[in-house]
């Protein structure tokens, strides 16, 4: 019962914070935008869309949420129960993939319509997103402000972001050791048919880089939070 | 239940210790109390006995465990409350509740239930952001309790509570004892130690300079005086003091009863905080 608990209730304080209220506009005014341009764009701009908002909200979200309960020194309370870690990072994860995902798939069939294969375009989404916050948890864990997390994770995110130079014809052969590549590929699924060798390579590195997210961000936490905490070091 | 010796305990950071050897036991199903003025360490040490602050030196055994190597299995038997009441501000007291109290895997107390027990059942829809310091801290209690907790850990629980209030969480808290709960309460409230805590430590500067049961201490402490005043013919009041021992043929006392007309008349009980004071040379604030 713990991790659905914790799971649900993480999503109804996302809902209390407007999260969901924001992301409705937020969609609609990319329904409208991917509406106005080009037909020959849309597409490329559907995928690049996808991917920089709902598949990595979740990154920048997740830094507003932990520092948050971090100055409520809600973690303390939370930390005194039988709640693990583990737990912890994963229910916030899948707590913000549900509205990368949510979102995504309102805006693909608002703009592309409903008869395209969606399934590895929404698998692609969830992994981005998984991969991207549990990531964003290990650098907001860094942080002690808003401010200080927005400079640390633009720095941290921006290797990842470099295969989308792709887009301007720039290309290097060490982006296909980045997920990047893979949740771009998996996104445009959507769109048009990708091999089932590149669906395996991005599912594959897509979850090997949430592994070491994970492993990373656990550490982090560790470190960073229940460590302090336990020497006594104020946050 | 809980065994503490020789307990030290050094902030990161700072060249004194702030816990300077501590040893003391709690059995089950007492009130223990840490009494002393701000910034003496109990805080502290609450939060060495509940697994917090780990590079503490010497021994915690509590359910026959060293405290510092306790899984987080040890949190379905302890209860929390902190000094500082934290909440999820978005979410409602009931809200709140049911999210720390699907934490457990034991069995827990119904939120509903304590909110009740509380006062707080009204309010309980209400977003903890609306909440009093008054509300938030008997809020802080009802969590504490959702795990139906074998030890208690409770950091000033009646501090900012009107007299009603703290009536109570201290008659709430006399009846877990009555349940047989383990109950270890931080206050500077000397009153509210003297009613319910079985013993109290004092604890100043890190150490604790004596553990006692308040009655005990009370009688140690007592001067063993009658202080009475009375009205003259001239209706001057005035005061006098007679040794308790052998009052019952004290002319001089049964005098003033006789012909006078007397106005009050007490034993002179020294309080816990004067006996803090004494044996302390310390104030409480
Ligand atoms: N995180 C910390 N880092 C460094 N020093 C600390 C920290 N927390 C507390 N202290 C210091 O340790 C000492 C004891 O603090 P503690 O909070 O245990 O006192 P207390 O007895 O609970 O006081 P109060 O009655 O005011 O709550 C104080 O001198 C305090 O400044
Ligand atoms: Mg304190």
């Amino acid at each position: 019962m713990r991790f659905p608990a914790a799971f649900l209730y993480d999503i109804k304080i996302q809902f209390r914070h407007g999260l969901y209220a924001v992301y409705m506009l937020v969609s609609l005014f990319y329904i409208i935008a991917l509406h106005q341009i080009p037909e020959q764009y849309r597409e490329i701009a559907g995928i690049f869309i996808t991917f920089s908002d709902p598949g990595v909200l979740g990154f920048f979200f997740i830094g507003g949420l932990v520092l948050l309960e971090q100055n409520q020194n809600i973690l303390d309370n939370l930390f005194i129960t039988p709640y693990k870690v583990e737990e912890y990072i994963f229910s916030k994860a899948l707590s913000l993939t549900v509205l990368s995902v949510l979102t995504s798939y309102i805006i693909h069939i608002s703009v592309f319509g409903v008869s395209h294969y969606l399934v590895l375009f929404l698998v692609g989404v969830f992994l981005t997103s998984m991969f991207f916050t549990i990531f964003g948890l290990g650098v907001a864990v860094r942080c002690h402000t808003l401010n200080g997390f927005f400079f640390l994770s633009s720095i941290y995110s921006l290797i990842f972001l470099l295969p989308l130079l792709e887009i301007t014809g720039m290309d290097h052969f060490l982006f296909m050791l980045l997920p990047t590549k893979g949740a771009l590929l998996l996104i445009s699924s959507g769109f048009h048919s990708i091999t089932t060798w590149e669906a395996i390579y991005s599912v594959v590195m897509l979850l090997s880089w949430g592994v070491i997210a994970f492993i990373w961000a656990r550490k982090s936490f560790y470190n960073m939070i229940i460590r302090k905490a336990s020497e006594g070091k104020t946050l | 239940m809980i065994k503490v010796e020789k307990l030290f305990f050094t902030y990161p950071g700072r060249k004194e210790p702030t816990l300077k050897g501590m040893d003391f036991t709690i059995k089950k199903g007492e009130i223990f109390g840490f009494l002393g003025p701000s910034g003496a360490g109990k805080s502290t040490a609450q939060k060495i006995l509940i697994g917090m602050l780990k590079n503490y030196q010497g021994g915690v055994h509590i359910f026959d465990q060293e405290v510092s190597q306790v899984r987080r299995s040890y949190y379905e038997r302890i209860g929390v409350a902190f000094e500082f009441p934290n909440f999820y501000q978005r979410l409602t007291a009931i809200e709140n509740l049911s999210l720390f109290r699907n934490l457990y895997a034991g069995d827990t107390a119904v939120p509903a239930q304590l909110l009740t027990e509380m006062g707080l059942m009204e309010s309980a829809h209400m977003k903890v952001a609306a909440y009093s310091k008054g509300m938030k801290m008997r809020l802080n209690l009802c969590r504490a309790l959702l795990n139906n907790p074998d030890i208690l850990f409770l950091d000033e629980p009646t501090s900012g509570l009107d007299p009603l209030n703290a009536k109570k969480v201290k008659d709430k808290i006399i009846s877990l004892k009555e349940e047989g709960k383990t109950i270890l309460i931080t206050t500077h409230n000397m009153s509210t130690a003297d009613e319910i805590c079985d013993r109290v430590a004092f604890i100043v500067d890190g150490k604790i300079e004596l553990i006692n049961s308040p009655r005990n201490l009370r009688v140690l402490h007592n001067k063993r005086k009658v202080r009475l005043e009375y009205r003259r013919k001239d209706h001057q009041l005035v005061t006098s003091e007679f040794d308790l021992q052998g009052i019952g043929t004290n002319h001089d006392f049964l005098g003033i009863l006789q012909t006078h007309n007397v106005e009050t008349i007490h034993t002179q009980e020294a309080t816990l905080e004067d006996i803090f004071i004494n044996v302390t040379g310390r104030g409480l604030k």
